[in-house]
């Protein structure tokens, strides 16, 4: 099961939706990934998990193509981030949304501008057009007449909420979901798994998640791969985790499931 | 021996960080002043700079103005009434107002009003991930947020100095004649034959580049902001440091051209 560095994993016969290849990435002197394979199927939901500094939010951000890899590379729709122009890789980024850890609302725009920002850069939609979009948005994460609020304004679970919403603004096909549960209380947090999941359904996006927290990730994913050391360790389904012996991943899921089944 | 090398490695290390700075801030200018030839922003974004930087600094530019203007006039009433030369006020609070106090009381207020909140704004957005949100929607940060600052800050910045420049003299005329009790006829004759369209020019010139200077330093370190709050301490710190020297610095060198473009090319004795 336990995954060496720079073995592909995924289908081997059909192109991958998201795929990196042999992929390093350091910082300084620090290296944080040290040759990670891995692929996204279009439609599914994969869930990145992994200690905190191990390189999940970094690989998110290979993926979207905000970081170029120093070796490797990454591809999204069957082409390299590098081969794009600027112009064309900011083009299709317009296919992803991106829900931050803070949730990185514009603090100097109300919740409506917020939603309504990208539709605006990108779109020459009517006031009227934009006004039903945002109360769409708004609609799917379960929030209403928050609109003239500003973010300083809400707490952290509806900023998630508003972030979730305004990634959804653009109608994406992959949704990067950065540590969307982490400082939420256990009842935000499985309002945002239900999101998660319902976004998933009711949009059909591919979704990558980012998480540390083990009950997030068993309920909303897919396929589950964790980062260790710089390596990827771990590969595949919700109950293939349960029951895998990689040590490393018995150490990091064990305290969480004791938890759960408490 | 041991301590010698370390010093020597950590001198190094702050040069080799120093380099780096430059080089970023050259790419950050190249960046920036290739999107001044791409299609700009949507409106709003320079309106809103245009609110914050011109309008909101008006009272600011206001009162520093008027009391330069008033404490030139005290200094050079001190001076010219032991020489019995008062009525010569006038052209001596005029000219350092529209060619140097002006341009640089006013840039000084501007870096501190404006500059350090571009930094304090840029950076929070770099710590808090918005301005990677920006990118993830397929938006150039420096296309909407760099280009609308530096362009309005360039264009108000000779806006400001002159209403500077109008109040500061007002406050000198104002104390000359009614306080210090000079002829006014005399006051405003002097200050009419002294007084030349080259100053101003020198003024605005100064104002559009120091304008320029202010928010191309303030903009690139809150951009590059690293570390949270303290990051956007520290990059406050360095950018209104750094730009006031060079507006000092930068202040002398401009004078010194004015003055050699003035006497081969200006001066009516050409």
């Amino acid at each position: 099961m336990r995954q060496k560095s720079g073995t592909t994993i995924g289908h081997p016969m059909s192109e991958p939706f998201i795929s990196m290849t042999n992929v390093h990435k350091s910082f300084g002197t620090q290296q944080i990934l040290k040759g990670v394979d891995l692929e996204v199927e279009k439609g599914e939901t994969l869930v990145i998990i992994g200690g905190s500094g191990t390189g999940k939010s970094v690989t998110m951000k290979l993926i979207i193509g905000l970081y170029p890899p120093e070796q490797g590379i990454v591809r999204f729709d069957g082409k390299s981030w590098a081969d794009r122009t600027h112009k064309g890789a900011d083009l299709q980024r317009q296919r992803f949304g991106y829900v931050f850890q803070g949730g990185a609302l514009f603090d100097s725009l109300n919740i409506k501008e917020n939603i309504a920002f990208p539709i605006r850069e990108h779109t020459k939609k009517k006031e009227s057009e934009i006004d039903k979009i945002v109360r769409n948005c708004l609609d799917s994460v379960g929030l209403d007449n928050i609109e003239q609020k500003f973010p300083s304004q809400i707490s952290g679970g509806m900023q998630k909420r508003v972030s979730l919403a305004r990634a959804l603004s653009l109608n994406p096909e992959v949704l990067l979901y950065d540590e969307p549960t982490t400082g939420l209380d256990p009842i935000n947090s499985q309002k945002i798994n239900e999101l998660i999941v319902k976004t998933k359904n009711k949009h059909d996006v591919t979704s990558i998640v980012v998480t540390h927290d083990m009950q997030s990730a068993l309920y909303v994913a897919d396929k589950i791969v964790m980062l260790y050391q710089g390596h990827l360790i771990f590969k595949g389904t919700p109950t293939q985790l349960l029951s895998t012996d990689v040590p490393e991943v018995k150490t990091f899921i064990e305290p969480a499931l004791q938890n759960v089944r408490r | 021996m041991s301590s010698n090398s370390n010093s020597l490695d950590s001198l190094w290390d702050r040069a080799a960080l120093r380099v780096k700075e430059i080089w970023d801030f050259a790419v950050f200018l190249k960046t920036t002043f290739r999107q001044y030839l791409s299609p700009y922003p949507r409106f709003t974004f320079f309106y809103r700079q245009f609110i914050e930087v011109g309008v909101k600094s008006v009272p600011i530019v206001l009162v520093v103005g008027a009391f330069v203007g008033m404490v030139l006039a005290v200094m050079t009433y001190q001076q010219f009434s032991i020489l019995g030369i008062e009525s010569m006020m006038g052209p001596f609070i005029a000219v350092p107002m529209v060619s140097q106090l002006g341009p640089i009381m006013t840039a000084l207020m501007i870096l501190c009003r404006v500059g350090s909140a571009m930094t304090a704004e840029l950076g929070s957005m770099k710590v808090t991930e918005q301005i990677d949100a920006l990118h993830c929607f397929g938006i150039n940060p420096i296309k909407t947020l760099i280009v609308p600052r530096t362009l309005v800050c360039a264009a108000m910045l000779p806006c400001l100095t002159v209403i500077s420049d109008v109040i500061g003299i007002i406050g000198g005329w104002v104390l000359g004649v009614y306080v210090f009790d000079i002829n006014e006829s005399y006051y405003l004759e002097k200050t009419r034959s002294y007084f030349m369209a080259f100053d101003v020019y020198v003024g605005l010139i100064k104002a559009f580049v120091f304008g320029f200077i202010i928010s191309l330093f303030c903009c690139f370190k809150g951009y590059t902001t690293r570390g949270g709050a303290t990051g956007v301490g520290k990059s406050i710190m360095e950018a209104v440091v750094v730009a006031f020297i060079a507006i000092i610095v930068l202040n002398f060198f401009m004078s010194m051209i004015a003055t050699e473009i003035w006497y081969h090319y200006w001066s009516p004795d050409v």
